[in-house]
């Protein structure tokens, strides 16, 4: 833990930190996503406002497995509460865009 | 009036030969699919051998949408390839789509021996001791419930009709199509997709290690190391697979001109009670007895007309058993037994899978006029030398009508299924 905060802290002083975009943040999850909604829309139809039980048919088993493979993908961990509060894809991206930033953070306090 | 029972498609993922065009030229070759296994012997297991069938995942990421191809398990994949082999050689066209229809008319039973053992071993008690449960996600029940491979089918195909897992060890498959069979007779279904699926794995193959009863002394001669019938067999060789048998109303296939491979004429099932000469690991010689009598009774056929025995045998000490079962049972002296083979010798045991994938064999052989060889027996037994000139060595050609598939299974559970040439008029 210690050496990887250090190594955090010298990308931090270096100036090449490299926080993830939330347009990049979208890119992955939207990639992410065909591995689990059965009837993947065109991309260019998602929006944030897209609702992802409604719109995408993604049920509570779904985002159980869904949240684990972007626990993977971006090194956070998302608590069930956190979940709870998910509706929308702009939901979803905020998340992982607050986690990662947090991740990020935590590597030079 | 009860239907006729005939088999009008076919998928098998055996060792060394994946769909059934592939499987019969293996048989005819004579071509074993044992080898070395590496990860057996990095283990120290007596018997580093094995028969482990490839999955291949190109062909399932063609064939299944990501979300559904994502949560195959390995069982479920060789499940699968069976099953959709089995679906479209019977004439139905397959195309995965999630909200299409139903099929209200086709069903799946399907065997299985062990199950999940190496999910259950190697990531549900790992996760659990970490206190890491939480990783397994949603989906780890289906990976470890016995079913998981029939419900996996069932959704894949959108099956309506029974979709159940059946388990009696090694006759588990063979129960299975027995099972299925009885539902289609008895016109409660058009339609089942009737076999089994075994995963090849190291869990299960220690666990037999420990019982003495796989061979040690072929490791570094694979292809030698599974020798039913044989003087020196030394045990059964640890494999795994899957096989599909599509049982139809002959009406339905005949309503839909499906092809007709052989008609499934007849079949039992039983147990010999553990009394006796029968054990948990043994069969009783008068279960296995009655086993064989209720099936030739059963499809209506006199013991005089069968032509071809699969049998059972895996490479135990019960090889001369079983051959002295068939021979009392037929009321044949050895030397007049029908012709008997193993495929197991080729094959390995597949375990639960065994009766399905001996099933595909049985009727490759009598639908293509040929029989396997018995590999690595020219060596008989002593107490079964008399049967020599009933044992195919080599690839025999050979027209027959009616062919017997017995299957014995720890637990002293016994099936035994009759394949006969199909006729419009018999």
């Amino acid at each position: 833990m210690l050496a990887s905060s250090f190594a955090a802290m010298k990308q931090i002083i270096k100036g090449d930190a490299k926080e993830m975009d939330r347009s990049q943040i979208r890119d992955e999850l939207l990639s992410g996503l065909r591995n689990f909604v059965p009837k993947m829309p065109d991309v260019s139809t998602i929006t944030d406002s897209t609702l992802l039980s409604q719109d995408l048919n993604i049920d509570s088993a779904d985002m159980i497995d869904i949240v684990l493979a972007i626990e993977d993908k971006f090194s956070i961990t998302i608590g069930d509460e956190q979940v709870d509060h998910v509706k929308t894809f702009g939901d979803l991206v905020s998340l992982v865009a607050e986690l990662t930033s947090k991740v990020t953070g935590h590597g030079v306090e | 009036m009860p239907e006729r029972v005939v088999v009008t498609g076919m998928g098998v993922i055996a060792p060394g030969a994946s769909g059934v065009p592939e499987f019969e030229v293996a048989l005819r070759e004579g071509r074993s699919g044992i080898r070395f296994w590496p990860e057996a012997a990095e283990l120290g297991l007596g018997c580093q051998v094995g028969g482990i069938p490839a999955i291949d995942s190109k062909l399932l990421d063609d064939l299944l949408p990501p979300p559904r191809r994502r949560v195959l398990s390995p069982i479920m994949e060789y499940a699968a390839l069976a099953a959709i082999e089995c679906w479209r050689d019977s004439g139905l066209p397959f195309d995965f789509e999630p909200s299409g229809r139903v099929d209200w008319d086709t069903g799946c039973v399907v065997g299985t021996g062990i199950g999940a053992i190496d999910i259950l071993t190697g990531v549900v008690a790992p996760l659990v001791a970490q206190r890491q449960h939480r990783k397994m996600g949603s989906r780890m029940v289906e990976r470890v419930m016995i079913s998981g491979s029939s419900a996996s089918v069932a959704g894949i195909l959108g099956l309506g009709g029974p979709a159940i897992t059946v388990s009696s060890a090694c006759s588990s498959a063979t129960c299975a199509i027995h099972r299925a069979a009885q539902t289609v007779r008895m016109g409660l279904c058009k339609r089942i997709l009737a076999g089994g699926v075994e995963i090849p794995s190291l869990h299960t193959a220690a666990t037999f290690d420990s019982m003495h009863v796989v061979p040690r002394d072929f490791n570094q001669e694979p292809e030698k190391a599974s020798r039913p019938l044989s003087a020196t067999a030394g045990g059964f060789v640890p494999s795994g697979g899957s096989g599909f048998l599509m049982l139809e109303a002959l009406e339905s296939a005949r309503e839909r001109d499906a092809r007709i491979y052989a008609e499934l004429a007849g079949s039992y099932e039983n147990s010999g009670g553990q009394r006796g000469d029968g054990s948990m690991t043994a069969a009783s010689s008068e279960g296995a007895i009655r086993c064989i009598r209720g099936a030739t009774a059963d499809a209506g056929v006199p013991s005089a007309d069968i032509d071809y025995v699969n049998g059972h045998l895996t490479g135990t000490t019960g090889d001369p058993r079983e051959i002295q079962h068939l021979a009392t049972a037929l009321g044949r002296r050895l030397t007049e037994l029908p012709w008997v083979n193993a495929t197991k010798s080729l094959t390995g045991h597949a375990l639960g899978a065994a009766g399905a994938i001996e099933s595909i064999a049985t009727v490759l052989q009598l639908n293509g006029g040929f029989l396997h060889p018995s590999a690595n027996c020219r060596d008989l037994h002593p107490e079964i030398e008399d049967i020599a000139g009933r044992v195919p060595m080599r690839t025999v050609p050979c027209q027959f009508n009616i062919a017997l598939k017995t299957s014995f299974g720890f637990g002293d559970v016994n099936a035994c299924l009759i394949f006969r040439r199909y006729e419009a008029n018999h």
